[in-house]
């Protein structure tokens, strides 16, 4: 006799003929999550009864099947430098603690080189007359910092470079940085393409 | 709480490091198979792994470390999926797709995994979440339900609703 007995209600709208085991059970069964007794039950059960031998065939052959389903294994570099990507995507952490000395005299230099650019553009551009009516160019436009937190503080990383270097080729600097390459190559394509657009925005501003 | 656990509760960025080499790919896996989108899957792991970081110190050691990174990467993914309103298409439907598909012609190796990553795409988000973490990743029950946050009997019978419902759509499906 089953471990649920004869007056054991089925779930609704399913094909069962056989009331002696529920559909759970055996699914429990194929699982192997059924204790030893009631698997040793169902096995005897099953040479007799066709209509949970088709059921458990039925469900082996779907979990057979589901095997199939593999999972596309990311970039090389993504886990290379995974550790690292989430560290520095981490708010409030930086990825480059040993430059943590420059990020302090960060926001001076860039408040002076807004305020040359800001001047140059305004006072000095033939053409700043006819910029009257519209927005004022500023130079925060061109670096666009405010997006996701892995962009911006690389780029923030790489300004204090910059700064640093008294203005240093970017491109140089990219090349020879092994860690920012290694970083820019396991960002996720979209904050790789953030990355990309506001670095040529520095490089605008530079220029 | 074991010394991993512990260590990563008090701070120790070397157990982070090592708590990464363990679960990172286990935790793409999932997520992928979650929201059935590698671009996603990547962007997800890190968040994942990033709130691990800053909670890393509420770790109180009540579950093991792996069924509390699941339980984030659970939430997480089941945040993005009711973002992206990844309404679930009545079976009946899946079935019709699948029934229209042409099976002519393709590859049955790759049309078998499609067949497949379809008929997961449409379970239900916490079927799928069940059936993923014990199928694929044979977790106990008990585990699994640490990780949904839920009892043993919820997470069973999720996982129940699961085959029966990948039953209907593969058990029966004409492919090699």
């Amino acid at each position: 006799m089953s471990a649920y007995g004869w007056e054991r209600s089925g779930s609704k709208g399913d094909e069962r003929a056989c009331k002696l085991w529920r559909h759970e059970d055996l699914i429990d069964f194929v699982d192997g999550d059924l204790a030893e007794a009631s698997a040793r039950e169902i096995e005897h059960h099953l040479a007799a009864c066709d209509t949970c031998r088709t059921y458990v065939d039925s469900l082996r052959r779907t979990l057979a099947k589901a095997v199939h389903d593999p999972v596309p294994e990311p970039p090389e570099a993504y886990w290379a430098c995974f550790d690292q990507v989430v560290r520095h995507r981490t708010p409030g952490r930086r990825a480059y603690p040993r430059r943590r000395w420059l990020a302090t005299r960060l926001a001076p230099c860039l408040a002076a080189v807004a305020v040359a650019v800001g001047f140059a553009v305004r006072y000095l551009s033939p053409s700043s007359g006819d910029r009257r009516s519209g927005p004022a160019l500023q130079p925060w436009n061109a670096i666009e910092i405010g997006g996701t937190a892995a962009v911006d503080s690389l780029v923030v990383a790489l300004l204090a470079e910059v700064q640093d270097d008294a203005m240093a080729s970017l491109d140089e600097y990219l090349a020879e940085d092994d860690d920012v390459v290694a970083i820019a190559d396991g960002l996720p394509r979209s904050a790789k393409q953030s990355l990309v657009s506001r670095l040529s925005g520095l490089m605008k501003l530079k220029g | 709480m074991n010394d991993l656990g512990r260590r990563l509760a008090e701070g120790d960025d070397e157990a982070f490091t090592e708590v990464v080499g363990h679960y990172a790919k286990r935790v793409y896996a999932l997520c992928y198979r979650l929201l059935r989108n590698e671009e996603e899957a990547r962007d997800m792991t890190q968040e994942v792994f990033m709130k691990v970081y800053l909670k890393r110190k509420s770790f109180k050691g009540c579950s093991q470390v792996y069924t509390w990174i699941y339980r984030i990467a659970l939430n997480m993914c089941f945040s993005a999926l009711k973002a992206r309103k990844a309404a679930t298409v009545p079976l009946e439907e899946v079935e019709g797709f699948l029934a229209a598909a042409d099976p002519q012609g393709q590859d049955p190796a790759v049309e078998l995994e499609a067949l497949v990553a379809r008929a997961l795409e449409h379970l239900p988000p916490k079927q799928r979440g069940v059936f993923v973490m014990r199928f694929y990743d044979k977790l106990a029950f008990a585990d699994i339900a640490e990780a949904m946050g839920t009892s043993q009997g919820a997470a069973k019978a999720n996982f129940h609703f699961a085959v029966e419902r990948l039953r209907r759509v593969l058990g029966e499906a004409d492919v090699p």
